[in-house]
């Protein structure tokens, strides 16, 4: 399976009830301002927020008249989320809140990479959750990743300098990093990210991705995720996690929209090959609803 | 602090209402496009503001409302009690067992925090005389079983592994030692999953028909979005949800979720996970939060966990020497404590009224073990009058406590500026006569 028909695939359960609605409409040629307000509560229930649901109706406002207000507003997302991914960076340090998927991604990607005939080396830096080194090691074990999980309660950035100075990590193509879960609004936590963060900067100058996880069924709060771990670590990297269900994800068009970072990868699933990197036409096309109608309108 | 971006925003548009004399059909009207997004942002399901919002005009809009003199606070009222019906009335509690122990089954998404709220309610169970038992079913995600062993045992809470990999299997074990046992209530944690995956939806949906739970609660992340109704909505649809819990409320989230799923669904919120330690699971109060979304503060909430967390007798006394202005350091070291017993500080000034409108303050729990060392090292009579601790005694409580010169300072200033509120605190409260708190913070 593709990457368009899997990310289809998870979207399109409530996108077909959806469609049977537009198809009327959009095929209809039914009133503008109806079409409008379809759309903007189509956008609104897949989380792109009232902010950002106004402002791409405005944008797509302009093209409305020759396209159609579907292929506008298809433009205006993928305008929003094309992104200038500069280059990959040797260590990946994952961070987010809590729940979101942070360990199961760092077991797909490590995957994803040995796939590719990648050397990968896996720093296990969450010590307060209970058994997230147990977690992390079956990953590894899975994927024959080794990996290397500080013990239960030891300093963050202790593992993860010690992880970065070892031998399997300087003879690796990728080292990726996964820390403990924590809320945006928790100071200590956040201070604690920016040091792991920091020290890992001195033992890799210039080698550091951070990448937010996000789960994809949040909701507006991811804006303030986001804002707040920007503060704290410069985030170069999201990725939009559960996205297999009937969470459409659309705060990411949000969060594309407020701060431009990048999506790299999205999750669709808990299997080790449900992670893919991300594709703006394969995200619009499976976040809208899908018309066989002709579109243009006169 | 529990919903206060939503608080503050409503309070905003409202206080925009509450001085008026006359209302306006145009400042109704925009009043609620104000409230409409308000409710949005945070993430409250589109469905529901549409109906919410359409039902409050109407309200807002009757004749009664425009000719009062004060139709701001009309509003505002009008606005809390739908809120309050929408949150679904009064606060309900677990569901008891017929006969033989009560079982609870915990379910919901990936990541939404089932394992955690496991022990967090057993160990609310056990402090109210309960035996419990926590038992994992989860044999999908790597580890699971050994994260909820752990966090029970650091919890004081038993749990039980049975041997084998197919769920349906470990429900019977787990339910034929508990009916051997001498525990008396069972939670069962199970996988995280997806309402859409059939598959795992039925084998849930076969655990329940063995065990035959007491109450099945789904555990929902209250950062959800929009997604929120359909998440809840496909577990109670197949009989796999009878009430919710919802987690990482101690987010900045709006909390939209809430007033979403229980609008949809029906189905009562029974709890609110407040943090990562197992104390930290609060039985949700609608009327209350409906209150503490519009800025009018928690205080039922405080003065229940105060009640708990402080000793009336001490607490008595302390409001004694309150009065006659003897709060002396060896006090405030008693409060402190006392304090933290009460969960974090942030916790607390957000149940205060009006909380939302001071913005969001930071607190450093190291402070107040530092505040402890540093009090420590007092003698008795500087204690007693700290006005007596001049340079020289600075420097030997700082070395005396490990601390410096400036962290001593900073305590002296903040005892000062805490007497000093206790004042204040004491005059509002007596002019206001309606609290009456059985102790002064």
């Amino acid at each position: 399976m593709n990457l368009i028909e899997k990310l289809s695939k998870g979207l399109s359960k409530t996108r077909e009830r959806m469609a049977a609605t537009f198809a009327t409409v959009f095929g209809g040629g039914a009133e503008a301002a109806r079409e409008l307000e379809l759309m903007e509560e189509y956008l609104l229930l897949a989380d792109v927020g009232p902010v950002a649901t106004a402002k791409i109706l405005a944008a797509a406002a302009e093209n409305r008249r020759t396209v159609g207000l579907l292929p506008a507003v298809r433009n205006e997302l993928l305008r929003l989320l094309s992104f200038n991914v500069r280059d990959d960076k040797k260590v990946k340090i994952f961070a987010g809140v809590n729940g979101t998927g942070k360990t199961t991604t760092v077991g797909k990607l490590a995957h994803f990479f040995r796939q590719q005939g990648k050397n990968v080396f896996v720093i296990g830096a969450d010590t307060f959750r209970a058994a997230a080194d147990q977690q992390l090691e079956e990953w590894c074990r899975r994927t024959n990743t080794p990996v290397f999980a500080g013990k239960p309660g030891s300093d963050p950035a202790s593992v993860v300098f010690d992880g970065l100075h070892s031998n399997l990590a300087r003879t690796a193509d990728y080292v990726l990093c996964d820390t403990a879960g924590r809320l945006h609004v928790n100071k200590n936590l956040m201070q604690e990210l920016a040091k792991l963060v920091r020290v890992a900067g001195k033992a890799c100058p210039d080698q550091i991705d951070v990448f937010l996880t996000l789960d994809a069924g949040t909701g507006q709060n991811a804006l303030a995720q986001v804002d707040m771990f920007s503060q704290w670590v410069q985030p170069t990297g999201l990725v939009l996690t559960k996205l297999d269900g009937t969470a459409k994800g659309g705060i990411a068009v949000a969060l594309a929209q407020k701060f431009s970072i990048p999506i790299r990868y999205v999750g669709l699933g808990e299997g080790p090959d449900d992670l893919v990197p991300f594709s703006p036409e394969a995200y619009v096309d499976a976040l809208l609803p899908q018309v066989k109608n002709d579109n243009r309108r006169h | 602090m529990l919903l206060s971006g939503l608080s503050q925003r409503l309070q905003e548009i409202l206080g925009k209402l509450r001085g008026r004399g006359r209302l306006s059909q145009a400042d109704v009207q925009a009043a609620m496009r104000e409230i409409k997004l308000a409710l949005l942002e945070a993430d409250v399901n589109y469905k529901v503001v549409k109906d919410f919002v359409a039902g409050l005009q109407e309200k807002c809009l009757g004749a009664e409302i425009l000719t009062s003199l004060t139709p701001g606070q009309q509003v505002i009222k009008i606005v809390r009690d739908e809120l309050t019906a929408l949150l679904g009335g009064a606060a309900s509690a677990l569901a008891e067992a017929d006969r033989g122990g009560a079982v609870y089954m915990l379910v919901g998404l990936q990541g939404a925090g089932k394992t955690t709220t496991a022990v967090k309610l057993a160990k609310r169970l056990q402090a109210k005389g309960k035996k419990p038992l926590v038992v994992s079913l989860d044999t999908h995600r790597p580890a699971a079983r050994e994260q909820l062993a752990i966090v029970a045992e650091a919890a004081g809470i038993a749990c039980h592994r049975p041997q084998g990999e197919e769920p349906l299997a470990l429900a019977r074990q787990a339910v034929d030692f508990f009916a051997q046992s001498d525990y008396d209530v069972l939670f069962l944690d199970t996988a995280g999953r997806m309402h859409l995956d059939d598959a795992l939806m039925e084998e849930l949906e076969a655990v329940k028909a063995l065990v035959k739970p007491t109450e099945i609660l789904l555990v929902l992340d209250a950062m959800t979005g929009q997604d929120a109704v359909n998440v809840a909505e496909g577990f109670s649809r197949r009989g796999l949800a009878d009430s919710i819990v919802l987690t990482k409320l101690d987010s900045d989230t709006r909390g939209g979720a809430a007033l979403s799923v229980r609008a949809v669904t029906g189905k009562p919120i029974k709890f609110v996970g407040v943090g990562e330690k197992s104390a930290q699971l609060e039985v949700f109060h609608p009327e209350r939060m409906a209150s503490q979304i519009l800025g009018m503060g928690d205080v039922l909430t405080l003065i229940e966990k105060a009640e708990a967390a402080f000793d009336r007798e001490q607490a008595m006394k302390l409001q004694e020497k309150l009065r006659k202005r003897q709060f002396t350091l060896e006090d405030f070291r008693s409060q402190l404590q006392q304090f933290q017993r009460l969960g974090s500080v942030e916790e607390i000034i957000g149940m205060l009224p009006g909380a939302a409108r001071l913005g969001k303050l930071q607190f450093d729990e190291k402070e107040i073990s530092r505040f402890d060392a540093i009090i420590s090292s007092m003698t008795p009579a500087e204690r007693q009058n700290p006005d007596i601790i001049n340079g020289s005694r600075r420097r030997r409580i700082a070395r005396g406590s490990g601390t410096s010169i400036q962290h001593v300072n900073k305590l002296l200033k903040q005892f000062e500026l805490m007497q000093k509120l206790f004042k204040q605190f004491d005059a509002k409260m007596a002019r206001k006569g309606r609290f009456n708190f059985p102790f002064k913070i």
